[in-house]
Order: structure tokens, then C-alpha cells, then sequence
């Protein structure tokens, strides 16, 4: 009689294994794809541009989905992924599962202190909306600041250097910038669904969120990462990329000059992870 | 065949088998040499030709070395053939993205599906055809590369949210396959991926993403104590090595985030002072190494009295940086180092006595 785990069977039991796995991912895959989307949105290289770490040795294409925050603080006029956005305060850490005495020794290094650690959240990207408006309110505003500032004159020097960059940022969120904003965040995505119901101006998708040191006392959080941001794309949306030169970010700086240069039309399924759907070239 | 030592099951006791039986032939001719005494002719002729049938046996069933010169060029393979799997690993993870870029979705599907299947059987044949067994290990390697490709790359494909389930699919596959292959190396690679699943469920269950496991290396206790006790469940009579390896990494992921978090009792879930958490630590690692040295040496496990007496001695080292580092003059500081380290010696010489006397009065 042959034992229990012989070699034979063993690796039977692996080819089993491997197809069994494979069926499985895929079918997944395909599941999440089926039916209707659960967002439909159409971005631009703005949003979208490809990744820069590509090398000679990958051959694949990926598409990174760039986004960003409001910073609470008003007068704030520089955009980023890194800031902590006003609804992202202690209320917000409490509906995502954060302890209450890791809020409240946010950012304290004493004996008490626990190095934070990172929670998962689901993630509302708004596109063109108010978030995005009001960055261009505030760098607008900044500008203005700035011109005023120099309304006398101000040759060479930080006065200068703060209207040079105030005009580049203006220029870069107006041309050049995404215009996908981080609004909201929650533990369920139906809920936040329902309460963002236009599929093709919100994003609901999974994400890493995390506690950040307190400000004036208060702590708040932030978003680390998308748990997708890096989109692959197909071969035959990449052929139609592939045709347009690759952009360096000292290129997208260059806000005026280099106007988005395609659309992608995303699709996020129920398991809310994306696909390319099409590919407009302009 | 009929082989004349039936009860031995694996190589390694194979191997003890052989090495015994060279000594005994080297020994019963330095007795003989020395004129202490001698065997009868008819007695010689009747143990050389059990032994030669022995030896003969052996070396067909599980390709010992019979020679020290065999054991050395056995060596040069074992080592030959891990490099081997690393490169040929590397160079199929290089390949596919190389070209996959290339090929359309449907086409990649196939090839990463295929591409561990293919070596599997591969691994299967080099398995049947080949004694030593080096190159199943080999091509078993390569292949459990190509299924961690094969994951790794349908999730890009299909934008898959990153998910700690792929460690547990690794770790199957990697168990099955070293236990079909008698392979360390991949046994060693399925504790690994089993203990990042077990370690990021454990701190999913604490409320933690799971991709910062490692931020809290009390996630890791869970997978020491399950791996602590896998020998005492499944017997690996067949299997050389295999105990080591689980009792070896179960120490090690018990007694790593011990030494972690008697430094940084920040990185605890426990909800004291750090300092307190600090000392805690200390004295459990302490402690646990010095119950492993303990058990180490009552059931003959030498790993676990190895990995033991390296982690007290940098437990007692670190201690000694914490005390006196600051205000010693450096050549004091290492003095102690060495006059401790020379405690260590008179400790251990006076054990192993003991432990060598008590074997004479066994044999007595």
C-alpha cells in the first residue's frame, strides 16, 4: 500500500493545486468584471500618466492613478497626497476602527507611545469637484497674495521666487495637475456609495489610511496608499500609448506646455479594483 | 535485494551507518597495528563481506558517500545546486518580464499558468530518473519561483487588490513540493511564506493592515508555536534535516521580535509603559533562551541548543552595551566582553563533563 503522502501523489496534488488557484484567481477576475461597473469614469493623463519607474527590462505598461488631498489648513495652496484633509479628523479616525489612546497619543513621544500602525479603509476619489475647484481658489488666492507682494517692484529674491511659484502652481493645477481628490473615507463601501452615488464623478476603492501626528493638539489621519494605484495596461490600449513619447515629471512641471495627451476610460468592479476599458488619444 | 539493515529509513542514517562502519575498519586496524589484539581470519572475511553487502546496499538506496572525498564533492553539489536555483529562479522572473508586455492578455494567462505546471513536471521527471535527488531540488525551486510569478503577475494583470491569502498559496505549494522532493531549502521557503500569512491574519485580527505585520513582531509568536509543535505531529523519519528546520525557525521567530521589543517597547500591542514592556522582554528572552539551551540538551536537539546559546549571548551582550557602554572606557567594556565569553568556556567545559561522565557510567 503506498503511503499517505508518496511522491506520486504529491505532486499530483500540486498540479491539482496550481490549475485549482489559477481557475480561482481568474474566475475572480472575470467576476469582478461582469455585470455593471461599479464606476465608470473617464480621466486623462492627468490623472493617469504612466508610471515612471518603467525600465527596459519590464515591457508591460502601467498607468498610476495620481490623486490628491485638501489640506485642512485654509490658506494652504499647495496640492499633495501627503497632507491631512479636513474631514479626516478625530471623528473620522474613530469610524475607522483607530483606539482611542492611539488617537490621543498621536504624534507623543513619551512613555505611552505606540508606533502607529496602518489600518485598511475604503476611499472616495471625487473627480473634477469641489475639492479640486477649491484648490484652484486657494492657489488663485496665493497668487494674488504674491502679486501683491510685489506690486512695487521686486527683483531678484524670495519675493520674487514666491510669485514665480504661486504663477508654476497655478499654471500646474490648472494644465497639468490630476483633478481626483480624496473627499472621504469609511469602513463600508455601500454606505459610501449611497452617500457619493454618481458613478462617473466618484471612485469608491480600497485603501491604506493611517493616524498622523496631532496638530494644535488634535490628531488626524491620513491616507497612505490606494491599494491599486499602479493600472496595467492591456496590449491593445498599450500600442496606442506606446506611440506617444514617455513625459519625465520635469516635463509635467512645465504645466503650459504640455498639455494631457489621452483618455482612459476606468472601470472599477464590485470587487472595486479597476480596468482599462478604452484608450482616446488626442 | 534483500538490504541487511532494513530499519534504516532515511540518508542521514544511512550516512551515520556508513561513517560508523569506516571507523570501526580504521579503528580495528590501528588495534591490530598496535598489537592489542586481532580477529581470526574467518571472522574478519565474515564481517568484511556483511559490510561490503552494507555499504553496496546503502549507496543504492539513498546515494551515500562512502569516502570523505565523496562527502567533499557532495557538498560542492549541495552548494552548486542552490546557486543553480537562484539563478535559474532569477533568470525565469527576469523572462517573463522581459516579454510579457508583449503578449495579450488571454496568452499571459496561459503562460504564467503554465510555466509552474511545466516545471512541476519537470520536477516530477528529473525526480524518477535521478538518485541524488539534487535535481528535482533544483527544477522544485525554480518552479515554486514560477508560481510566486505566476500570482504575483495575474494580480498586476487583473489590478487585484494585494491580498496575504498569495503567502498561504505560496507556502502549500512550497510544503508540498519539499515534502515530494525531500528539499530544505523549500521546506525553509514554506515556513516563511506560512509564518507571513499567519503573522499578517494575526494582525489583521488586531485591527492592523495586513502588510504591516511586521510592525508588531508579536504577530510572529502565533507562527513559533505552531511550527514548534509540527515535529511532534508529523514524524520526518524520511525526511533529513526537516526537524531542524521547524524547531530552527520557530526559535528564531519567537526569539527575533522577543529581542525586538526588549528595545522598542513601542512596537507592542501591550498596553503598559515602554519601559516596562522593555524589561518584560528581556527577561522573557532570558529566560527562553536559556529553557531552549535546557531542552536543547535533554532531548539532543542541537539546533535548538545552538540557536539558544546565540540569542542569550546577545541578549547578555546587549544588556551589557545598556549598563556600560556609556561609562566604561571602551577597553574595559570589551574586557568584560572577553572575561565573560571565558565564563562561558569554564561553564560549558564543566557541563560537558558532566554530561561525558554520566555516559561512562552508563556504559559501566
Amino acid at each position: 500500500m503506498k503511503p499517505l503522502l508518496s511522491s506520486r501523489r504529491l505532486f499530483a496534488a500540486s498540479a491539482v493545486f496550481i490549475l485549482v488557484v489559477n481557475v480561482i484567481v481568474v474566475v475572480g477576475a472575470i467576476g469582478n468584471r461582469s455585470g455593471s461597473p461599479e464606476a465608470a469614469i473617464r480621466l486623462t493623463e492627468r490623472e493617469l500618466p504612466r508610471i515612471h519607474t518603467e525600465s527596459r527590462e519590464n515591457s508591460a505598461m502601467s498607468l498610476q492613478l495620481d490623486w490628491s488631498v485638501l489640506d485642512a489648513a485654509s490658506d494652504n495652496s499647495v496640492v499633495g497626497r501627503w497632507g491631512s484633509p479636513a474631514w479626516f479628523g478625530v471623528e473620522k479616525l474613530r469610524e475607522l476602527g483607530f483606539r482611542e489612546d492611539a488617537i490621543a497619543n498621536a504624534g507623543r513621544r513619551g512613555p505611552a507611545y505606540k508606533h502607529p500602525v496602518d489600518k485598511s479603509a475604503f476611499i472616495v476619489l471625487e473627480y473634477d469637484g469641489e475639492a479640486y475647484r477649491e484648490a484652484v481658489r486657494r492657489a488663485e488666492a496665493a497668487l494674488a497674495d504674491a502679486a501683491a507682494a510685489c506690486a512695487d517692484g521686486c527683483g531678484e529674491g524670495p519675493v520674487r521666487d514666491r510669485l514665480e511659484g504661486a504663477e508654476k502652481g497655478l499654471a500646474h493645477l490648472q494644465n497639468a495637475a490630476s483633478r481626483l481628490f480624496a473627499i472621504d473615507a469609511g469602513r463600508d463601501a455601500n454606505r459610501l456609495r449611497a452617500a457619493y452615488p454618481d458613478r462617473s464623478r466618484f471612485i469608491i476603492t480600497s485603501g491604506v489610511v493611517a493616524i498622523r501626528g496631532a496638530d494644535q493638539g488634535k490628531a488626524s489621519g491620513r491616507i497612505n496608499r490606494l491599494s491599486v494605484a499602479a493600472i496595467h495596461v492591456p496590449l491593445q490600449f498599450k500600442r496606442i500609448l506606446d506611440a506617444i513619447p514617455f513625459r519625465t515629471t520635469r516635463h509635467y512641471r512645465n504645466a503650459s506646455a504640455n498639455p494631457p495627451r489621452y483618455a482612459v476610460e476606468l472601470a472599477y468592479g464590485g470587487r472595486r479594483e479597476p480596468w482599462v476599458q478604452a484608450v482616446h488619444r488626442w | 535485494m534483500e538490504y541487511p539493515d532494513a530499519a534504516i529509513r532515511s540518508k542521514s542514517e544511512a550516512q551515520k551507518r556508513v561513517d560508523r562502519i569506516r571507523q570501526f575498519q580504521c579503528e580495528l586496524r590501528a588495534l591490530v597495528a598496535e598489537k592489542v589484539g586481532s580477529l581470526a581470519e574467518e571472522q574478519i572475511a565474515a564481517i568484511n563481506s556483511y559490510h561490503d553487502a552494507m555499504l553496496s546496499g546503502l549507496a543504492d538506496r539513498f546515494d551515500v558517500d562512502a569516502t570523505h572525498r565523496a562527502k567533499q564533492l557532495s557538498l560542492g553539489m549541495r552548494i552548486a545546486a542552490f546557486l543553480g536555483a537562484l539563478g535559474l529562479a532569477a533568470s525565469v522572473f527576469f523572462l517573463f518580464y522581459q516579454f510579457w508586455g508583449r503578449f495579450g492578455t488571454h496568452t499571459q494567462v496561459v503562460l504564467l499558468a503554465s510555466a509552474p505546471l511545466v516545471l512541476l513536471f519537470l520536477t516530477w521527471f528529473a525526480a524518477n530518473r535521478d538518485t541524488t535527488g539534487y535535481f528535482a531540488r533544483l527544477i522544485g525551486a525554480v518552479c515554486l519561483v514560477a508560481f510566486v510569478l505566476n500570482l504575483t503577475m495575474l494580480g498586476q494583470i487583473f489590478n487585484i487588490t494585494p491580498s496575504d491569502k498569495a503567502f498561504l498559496l505560496w507556502a502549500l505549494l512550497a510544503f508540498i513540493l519539499a515534502y515530494a522532493t525531500d528539499s530544505r531549502l523549500l521546506l525553509a521557503a514554506g515556513i516563511i511564506f506560512l509564518s507571513c500569512f499567519l503573522s499578517a491574519r494575526a494582525g489583521t485580527w488586531a485591527g492592523c493592515y495586513w502588510i504591516g505585520f511586521g510592525e508588531r513582531p508579536e504577530n510572529f509568536l502565533l507562527p513559533a508555536g505552531v511550527l514548534f509543535f509540527v515535529p511532534s505531529i508529523l514524524r520526518h523519519h524520511t525526511k533529513d534535516g526537516f526537524d531542524s528546520i521547524y524547531r530552527t525557525f520557530a526559535l528564531l521567530l519567537l526569539l527575533f521580535p522577543i529581542l525586538i521589543l526588549s528595545n522598542w517597547g513601542s512596537l507592542s500591542y501591550i498596553r503598559l509603559d515602554n519601559h516596562s514592556i522593555e524589561v518584560l522582554y528581556q527577561i522573557a528572552g532570558f529566560t527562553v533562551s536559556a529553557a531552549a539551551i535546557w531542552i536543547g540538551l535533554r532531548t539532543g536537539w542541537s539546533e535548538v541548543v545552538n540557536t539558544g546559546n546565540v540569542f542569550f549571548v546577545v541578549f547578555l551582550y546587549t544588556k551589557f552595551y545598556d549598563w556600560w557602554w556609556d561609562w566604561l572606557p571602551k577597553y574595559l567594556f570589551f574586557l568584560v566582553i572577553g572575561l565573560s565569553a571565558v565564563l562561558a568556556l569554564l561553564v560549558f567545559k564543566r557541563l560537558r563533563g558532566a554530561i561525558g561522565t554520566s555516559r561512562v557510567e552508563v556504559f559501566q
